[in-house]
């Protein structure tokens, strides 16, 4: 299973499009967006290889000025493997305390 | 709440990427990397661009596992590229090579023999025994090597030690002349001073950014995602871009420009003139800081001596005389924007603007440049003539104006620039024509006075040259890929290497081209496979651990350099009247002389520890019983510190595996952002104000050079401009990048970016297959008519990663006569149905 994290640069006029558009490609998730058009974006695949693909569709979506690797895990697990760590992505916040428009994770 | 593992490490995802964004996530701030404990973290500088990314490599069972951008990194801040993300695959190609291999029919070498495995000791055997015999019949010159500039420091100065003195050739030269050095000659020409004045925080500083010859949003994503950010963020910041094709940065460009390919230099001399007729310069600073000077110029190609346009040429050299501040404007005075427009083909509202910009006293300005400025037969001259348009307005060396040059190798700058492994240098901005800087050198190497040959030796395109014509006959490639890299490959490539006269060794980690046209193959262990060092674009030294073991029996390049120098006594290389200046060398060999010379061996075996109390291997410490790694770098920095040459200095070893990297001139432990201004860097006194202290006189040369034509362009028969040039996905050859199987799905073949007018013409639509020639060979490849780029009618683009599609059969060897480095920028080619 490899999961990634990629930090997503749009136009803020065009933030929402870009959105709109990234979600329509498979195994992307959109997370936040900030007034400067800085999206977190996550990308799930089954196999390594459809990652590259996956997050260079992303990269060449029509709005999109850069899109930057942050976080990369490949590693063969199953849901099994449980971890007692307790995390939340429901109240995220900036430096500046600001409150961002945030989407759950799905699963 | 139980989360899954998918779960958490999804959360970690989201909460890095949130964090890299400026959103924080209670909870999850410490370091992700640190939260699986199975896996060991540790820092390194990414392997691929001159950047200098941080990366956090995960460890796990003795293999690189994982890779992740490094929060922590003042470059990055946690950002990664699609290749940086790739990283942890780059060791483990399923073809990585683990044992020498030389060419051998009937159980001997035979150049037309096939390769076949045999020992170190055998490699080395007949490697020794081909050098002394090239020396014995032809003497030093007949001995060279081809490094690198994603060589680590120390691996530069061993490579350095072992032939400028120990077989007394400056027959060494890195593949950065390939992409460094008209930045290099123009720094020097410029300021007396290698690499830039400013730093990467200028991203933040500046109002306004113009790129010019750079495809930031593919060659070094990360820094334009840090433009991106500024452009975005900042009320009234604009970004201009030139180029002679659209591509990725076009789409935040706020003036974007395609030029006529060479025609850069009438439009650097228009903005000058604009500055000028506007009276807009800066009055105060160009009294102070700045010399008018003009280059000679019509001085040709840098072809071979009997090419008609060699024998066309006027002048020669790079001679600057002075000349007065009317003078220089009477000379830019031709540059007019009407006749600006009419040779470049960009409209005149956009020059007007970008010409504004660069005028307005209120706008900082950072200026960006890689191959495109580099690789050009005018090379030097259009890197000085930006400086111009800077100086003038003193829009330099402070926040946010800046000049900059970026890099394309890891370092280019740390090993190639600084350490000096070019043809003509030494340590620390030393050349070897120098007598001064000579004897320094000889002084901190322990060398008899004249060990160092005070002329300059071949450079790269010429070591192609002299392998053809058989004057250079034992020759090293290591680190690079220069039978894929090099132009005109058929012509004086391959001629050169399996010329019958020459004995040629590649050292690399995989089955490249270039290995494939040696005649023995070393196994190289690679980035983290061995402790390091990389000086990345702004100045920065960044230092890494030895994570892996290498497999099979690789060997570093630095292991590979100073093994091999106990193949040598002293009388086998030296004359003996030199032996006789210093008789206790006799009997010596050269790994005696040059690495057990008591600075080199100065620090015993140890154990390499993190802060963490994590321990890591260290196969030469292991090897040569000594910490190699340390004593060379401590017996390096004496250059910086007290050499002939001011503000170099670099900071002790140790503090380097503690820190983020640090900017020189490190002095007293403190970094420099901003070179040559009072405040900010240490070399300038207070009240100095700005002091180009590279110059005697402390000043700037503004340098005049005029527009002229490409060594060639398209005519009747080969119609159209080549550019050559990289993509996103690869890294120069792609020997790494093809190797990692998502990088390779995701770009496999190299594409032609060209015109759909250009492709209706002749008969060609998006996806078919095409023949392109010039007049020194041809390859087939796909039409690609739309895409990331797009070209105007009379030009196409061709990346140059594929070994399977070698673009560089079609390039001229046509080179900057100042710098030496070659025009990939420009040829002229025709394109057919295949």
């Amino acid at each position: 299973m490899n999961i990634s994290g990629v930090l997503v640069h749009a136009h803020p006029r065009q933030a929402e499009s870009v959105r709109e558009q990234l979600v329509k490609i498979p195994g992307v998730e959109v997370h936040a967006i900030s007034p400067e058009g800085r999206i977190v974006v996550t990308v799930e695949t089954g196999s390594t290889g459809e990652m590259a693909d996956t997050v260079l569709m992303c990269q060449n979506t029509k709005g999109v000025l850069s899109a930057s690797m942050i976080y990369h895990h490949d590693e063969d697990i199953s849901d099994d493997d449980e971890f007692t760590e307790t995390v939340t992505t429901s109240n995220i916040e900036t430096d500046q305390g600001q409150d961002w428009s945030v989407q759950e994770a799905s699963k | 709440m139980k989360l899954s593992r998918r779960n958490f490490i999804k959360s970690n995802a989201i909460a890095a990427t949130a964090a890299a964004a400026g959103v924080t996530i209670p909870g999850i701030k410490t370091a992700i990397a640190k939260t699986n404990s199975k896996i060991r973290w540790d820092k390194a500088p990414c392997r691929f661009c001159g950047t200098g990314c941080s990366v956090l490599v995960g460890t796990k069972d003795g293999r690189v596992v994982a890779t992740q951008g490094d929060p922590d990194a003042p470059v990055n801040r946690g950002l990664n590229c699609i290749k940086g993300y790739f990283l942890s695959k780059i060791m483990y190609g399923k073809d990585r090579l683990t044992k020498p291999l030389l060419r051998m029919s009937n159980g001997k070498y035979d150049k037309n023999g096939s390769f076949t495995e045999i020992s170190w000791d055998q490699a080395f055997d007949v490697m020794a025994e081909k050098w002394k015999e090239a020396l014995k019949k032809k003497g030093p010159t007949s001995v060279g090597m081809f490094g690198s500039g994603q060589w680590t420091v120390w691996e530069g100065y061993a490579a350095s030690k072992l032939f400028k003195a120990g077989f007394r050739s400056n027959n060494l030269d890195p593949n950065a002349r390939h992409c460094m050095a008209s930045a290099v000659g123009a720094f020097m020409r410029g300021f007396g001073s290698d690499e830039p004045m400013g730093c990467y925080d200028d991203l933040e500083h500046a109002d306004a950014f113009v790129l010019w010859g750079a495809n930031m949003a593919e060659m070094h994503p990360i820094l334009w995602s840090r433009l991106s950010d500024t452009r975005l963020t900042k009320e009234g910041s604009e970004v201009h871009v030139l180029s002679t094709f659209e591509h990725r940065c076009f789409d935040l460009a706020d003036n974007g420009m395609i030029f006529v390919p060479q025609t850069d230099l009438a439009i650097l001399n228009y903005i000058a003139n604009y500055i000028i007729q506007n009276k807009a310069y800066n009055q105060k600073f160009i009294d102070k800081n700045v010399n008018f000077t003009k280059t000679v110029t019509d001085i040709g190609y840098g072809l071979r001596p009997e090419h008609p346009l060699e024998k066309k040429k006027t002048g020669t050299g790079g001679k600057l005389t002075k000349i007065s501040f009317d003078e220089y404007a009477m000379s830019v005075s031709k540059y007019t924007l009407e006749y600006t427009a009419e040779l470049s083909g960009v409209p005149k509202e956009n020059l007007l603007r970008l010409a504004k910009l660069y005028a307005d006293p209120d706008k900082k300005i950072s200026s960006y440049w890689t191959m495109g400025f580099n690789q050009h037969t005018r090379g030097v001259w259009a890197n000085g003539l930006l400086y111009n348009v800077h100086l003038l307005m003193g829009k330099i060396s402070e926040p946010g104006n800046s000049p900059f040059s970026l890099t394309g190798q890891p370092s280019a700058c740390g090993t190639a620039r600084e350490v000096g492994t070019f043809a003509h240098r030494l340590p620390a901005d030393l050349v070897v024509k120098n007598k001064a800087h000579r004897d320094f050198s000889e002084k901190v190497w322990q060398l008899p006075e004249g060990t160092i040959p005070a002329k300059p030796g071949y450079h790269a395109v010429l070591q192609n040259r002299m392998l053809k014509d058989g004057k250079l006959n034992a020759y090293w490639v290591m680190c690079n890929n220069n039978m894929q890299a090099a132009p005109n490959m058929n012509e004086e490539g391959l001629p050169g290497y399996r010329n019958p006269e020459n004995f040629i060794v590649v050292s690399d980690p995989y089955p490249t081209v270039t290995a494939q046209a040696a005649d023995l193959i070393l196994p190289t262990a690679m980035w983290t496979e061995k402790e390091g060092a990389y000086g990345n674009a702004e100045r920065r030294t960044q230092f890494w651990r030895e994570q892996v073991s290498a497999p099979g029996e690789s060997k570093s390049d630095l292991w590979q350099l100073v093994e091999f120098s106990k193949r040598f006594k002293v009388e086998e290389v030296w004359p003996a009247e030199l032996i006789a200046k210093k008789p206790e060398y006799k009997g010596k060999t050269l790994f005696d002389i040059l690495y057990r010379n008591g600075e080199v061996d100065k620090y015993p075996k140890q154990t390499v520890t993190d802060s963490d109390g994590n321990t890591y291997g260290n196969h030469e410490m292991e090897d040569f019983g000594f910490y190699l790694q340390k004593g060379l770098y401590e017996e390096y920095r004496i250059f910086g510190i007290k050499g002939p040459k001011k503000g170099h200095d670099l900071g002790e070893f140790d503090t380097y595996h503690k820190v983020r990297g640090l900017r020189w001139p490190v002095v007293n432990g403190k970094e420099t952002l901003w070179r040559y201004r009072e405040g900010y860097d240490p070399f300038v006194k207070k009240g100095e104000g700005v002091q180009f202290y590279g110059k005697p006189d402390g000043k700037a040369n503004i340098i005049f050079a005029p527009f002229e034509p490409a060594a060639e362009s398209p005519d009747g028969v080969y119609d159209l401009w080549l550019s050559t040039g990289r993509v996103l996905e690869h890294w120069h050859s792609g020997s790494m990048t093809r190797r990692v199987p998502e990088l390779y799905r995701a770009f496999p073949d190299a594409v032609m970016f060209m015109h759909p007018n250009d492709a209706k013409k002749r008969g060609l639509r998006r996806g078919m297959t095409a023949k392109v020639s010039s007049r020194r060979g041809d390859i087939t490849l796909r039409v690609e008519t739309r895409g990331r780029n797009r070209t105007p009618e009379g030009l196409v683009f061709i990346p140059w990663f594929d070994a399977g599609r070698l673009v560089n059969k079609l390039t001229l060897d046509a080179t900057d006569p100042l710098s030496k480095e070659t025009d990939y920028k420009k040829c002229a080619v025709k394109v057919e149905k295949a």
